[in-house]
């Protein structure tokens, strides 16, 4: 443990001005060692104050939860790893967990690709009007998520909605957007993509706006047309930030509840039943909050997984 | 003189203030106050003799439609309670209670709750059997309109969840239905088929889902059976269900159901386009929503009471749910149970008309908005004739479970997947592993 140094800060002599005028005391700034080294801890301790016990500690409460059986109203009672093995073998909660599963494969191939294609559109020299561009493809992400999943509804309507409005003035069938287990899930991923890539298209343009410019000019020195130089420079130097969002669509992906909840409350037969609102309903609507801690231990453990692949995925190629 | 503080230690600092918080939050909480588990409001005074309660009362009402009489009526009828009214939304109501529940922290003294996950919250010990309060008021009451747990009365039906037919008359007519000759259900199905065969809109709604579940319980209690008996087992006459899931299904592949799940929106929009011709609901949604939603086809529409599944079957219908006022016990449980049976009083049962239209409470029709002849409705007195069909019988238990399981089977039968008899069969294997 070292004292405090001595309070005054040095001071060092006065230099003359070549130039005539009188100079300041130069004041050296006192190192910030010697402010201690708890300044930067003391910087960061008030997010931690209050990430430990509502973050951290809703975590760990959520984990002791797994292991207890809590009727309201009762003490809780230790129940160990029971409440994990009712979650792992309830049939809904698998369907739940496998369409996520299979809904995250197929929102995240379509968004990665789309988000770095609008990205690549908006870094376009020949695009003008680039900021209304931007302001455009994040209004859907400001807007309220129940909003929009109300204006899909409207628009997925079998009968009222404008996509079969437009799908029956030209002659075709009407789709059952919301109502057909085959095609319901891909009207949620639909509109969460929607929701989702201008958002994520801004951050891989912004990715794209830092790779240095004179890789493109080496490139075209080199005879490498556009298609080339986005294989070949922008694509793999852009791979962290793509690691970043799909990291991060990823653990939207998996929490994935409001759309199917307001759309299709997990139907039609279940197709759009999701690990959230599994979790959801066994806690709050079956007063089960053991059982939805574990399936919410379950769930973080995908999302971990999930993050270990992409980046296991994304850095073997780097 | 200064400490230096090691990155461990500042974990090790945080972790212990952390600590420190979880242990206060998890704390035991003090018992409940008012009194022992069992203990029951008896003998409460008639309202309209006793002193008027006092004291502080919090009220979470989710029932939008009556705060504006709360604030209004029943504050100023009670000046010396200390209200406080949170105004929620149902499931924000239902989070908030559960964890208040769990916590044994900031419970109110009266909350309103639906009536099909009422045996959820009875079995805390946390509410409070009305008993005696409601005497006073029990000559009116359908005894089925009863809030009932466990032998005890928790409340009563504050909104009236029979369901009614109600149909386009005037557009029906137009297409050579007489609405008023029609009796039974296979009766009704006829007419269907020929007005999509006519026109191509739709008699009947299939709602999927939970919907699909609450739907099929209303039907299967107007037959004067249900998924459970009063003992909290699987009661469901398995024939009845069987037929009568067969009859929906029927419906659909005839085409004159409108299969699809409930939006407002949706909804209000194909019957104003006429693509929907009659809607099997409760009177809140057929009563009060139609003739907000669909004003332009004021005079059209009917309530056709309910039809039967034999010409000979006496009248009768269904419910789909109501909510109530639960009362939980704690510091003021006199001006809690005053606040819950305020609305059967003289000044309140006008204000709770109003509000929802109508009660399952026989008083009701004596009130000019039960007398009211309604123009949407062509001067029909539809309170009047909707309180004349007998309150049902419907007995819930873990009714979100119910919803699951059921809501899927009759999907599987209503799109063809599986016969009625098949999803009857597992909806009852399914059902009888929660008893």
């Amino acid at each position: 443990m070292t004292a405090a140094s001595p309070a005054r800060p040095p001071v060092r002599p006065v230099a003359p001005d070549p130039r005539g005028r009188r100079a300041e005391p130069e004041v050296r700034r006192r190192p910030l060692r010697q402010h201690g080294r708890a300044l930067p801890y003391l910087f960061i301790a008030p997010y931690f104050l209050l990430f430990l016990p509502f973050g951290a500690g809703a975590v760990a409460m959520a984990v002791l939860l797994s292991f207890v059986s809590w009727d309201i109203g009762a003490a809780p009672e230790l129940t160990g790893l029971s409440n994990y093995v009712e979650v792992m073998g309830d049939p809904l909660f698998q369907t739940a967990l496998r369409n996520t599963a299979w809904m995250l494969v197929a929102y995240l191939a379509i968004l990665l690709p789309l988000g770095t294609a609008v990205a690549v559109a908006l870094n376009s020299r020949n695009l003008r009007g680039r900021r209304s561009f931007q302001v455009a493809l994040f209004i859907p992400i400001a807007a309220s998520l129940v909003t929009v999943a109300l204006v899909f509804q409207i628009l997925y309507d079998p009968n009222i909605g404008l996509l079969n409005g437009l799908l029956t003035s030209v002659g075709l069938p009407r789709v059952p957007w919301l109502t057909s287990p085959a095609v319901a899930p891909w009207a949620i991923i639909a509109l969460r993509v929607w929701r989702v890539v201008g958002y994520y298209a801004v951050i891989l343009f912004a990715g794209i706006q830092s790779i240095p410019q004179d890789l493109y000019e080496a490139a075209e020195v080199d005879g490498a047309d556009a298609w080339s130089r986005l294989r070949h420079v922008t694509l793999p130097l852009l791979r962290p930030v793509t690691l970043f969002v799909a990291i991060a669509a990823s653990i939207g992906g998996w929490e994935l509840f409001a759309e199917p909840q307001i759309l299709t409350e997990g139907g039609p037969l279940r197709s759009t039943m999701t690990a959230v609102m599994f979790i959801y309903r066994t806690s709050f609507l079956e007063f089960d909050l053991g059982k939805g801690a574990a399936a919410a231990a379950v769930l973080a453990a995908c999302i971990l997984a999930t993050t270990a692949l992409l980046n296991v995925a994304f850095r073997s190629k780097t | 003189m200064a400490t230096e503080l090691t990155r461990r230690g500042f974990l090790g600092l945080s972790a212990a203030i952390a600590s420190t918080a979880a242990l206060a939050a998890c704390a035991k909480p003090s018992p409940a106050p008012g009194g022992s588990p069992s203990a029951t409001l008896t003998g409460a005074p008639s309202p309209t003799l006793s002193p008027l309660p006092s004291g502080p009362l919090t009220v979470w009402n989710a029932s939008s439609q009556l705060n504006d009489a709360i604030k209004n009526v029943y504050a100023p009828a009670r000046p010396d309670v200390e209200l406080s009214l949170v105004e929620l939304g149902m499931a924000d109501l239902q989070e908030r209670l559960l964890v208040s529940l769990a916590t044994s922290t900031d419970l109110p003294g009266v909350v309103s709750i639906s009536s099909r996950v009422a045996d959820q919250y009875f079995a805390t010990g946390a509410f409070l059997p009305l008993g005696g309060a409601l005497e006073p008021f029990a000559g009116g009451f359908a005894e089925s309109a009863y809030i009932t747990y466990e032998g005890e009365n928790y409340g009563y039906a504050l909104n009236d969840g029979r369901m009614g037919m109600w149909v386009n008359a005037a557009y029906l007519d137009e297409n050579g239905i007489d609405a008023a000759a029609l009796v039974t259900w296979e009766e009704w199905a006829e007419a269907g088929r020929k007005l999509k065969a006519d026109t191509g809109s739709t008699l009947f709604l299939q709602p999927t889902g939970n919907n699909a579940a609450d739907f099929f319980a209303s039907y299967l209690n107007s037959r004067g059976t249900g998924w459970w008996d009063e003992s909290g087992k699987v009661g469901v006459d398995e024939d009845v269900a069987i037929e009568t899931l067969d009859f929906m299904a029927g419906l659909v592949r005839d085409g004159s159901a409108y299969v699809g799940f409930w939006t407002d929106q949706a909804y209000w929009e194909i019957v104003r386009q006429r693509q929907v011709a009659g809607v099997q609901t409760n009177f809140a949604i057929g009563g009060r929503n139609l003739p907000t939603n669909v004003p332009e086809q004021e005079g059209q529409w009917r309530m056709a009471g309910w039809p039967r599944w034999r010409s000979s079957d006496a009248p009768g219908t269904g419910t789909y749910g109501s909510t109530f006022f639960g009362v939980l016990r704690g510091d003021n449980d006199e001006a809690a149970a005053d606040f819950a049976t305020y609305w059967l009083t003289e000044d309140g049962l006008p204000e709770i008309v109003k509000a929802f239209g109508t009660v399952p409470y026989a008083p009701v029709a004596e009130t000019a908005e039960g007398q009211a002849t309604l123009p949407f409705f062509g001067g029909q007195k539809v309170i009047e004739d909707l309180v004349s069909l007998p309150y049902p019988t419907a007995n819930y238990y873990r009714w979100s479970k119910v919803q699951e399981i059921t809501g899927f089977q009759i999907d599987q039968a209503v799109q063809g997947a599986i016969s009625a008899e098949e999803a009857i069969r597992t909806a009852v294997a399914q059902l009888a592993e929660l008893a």
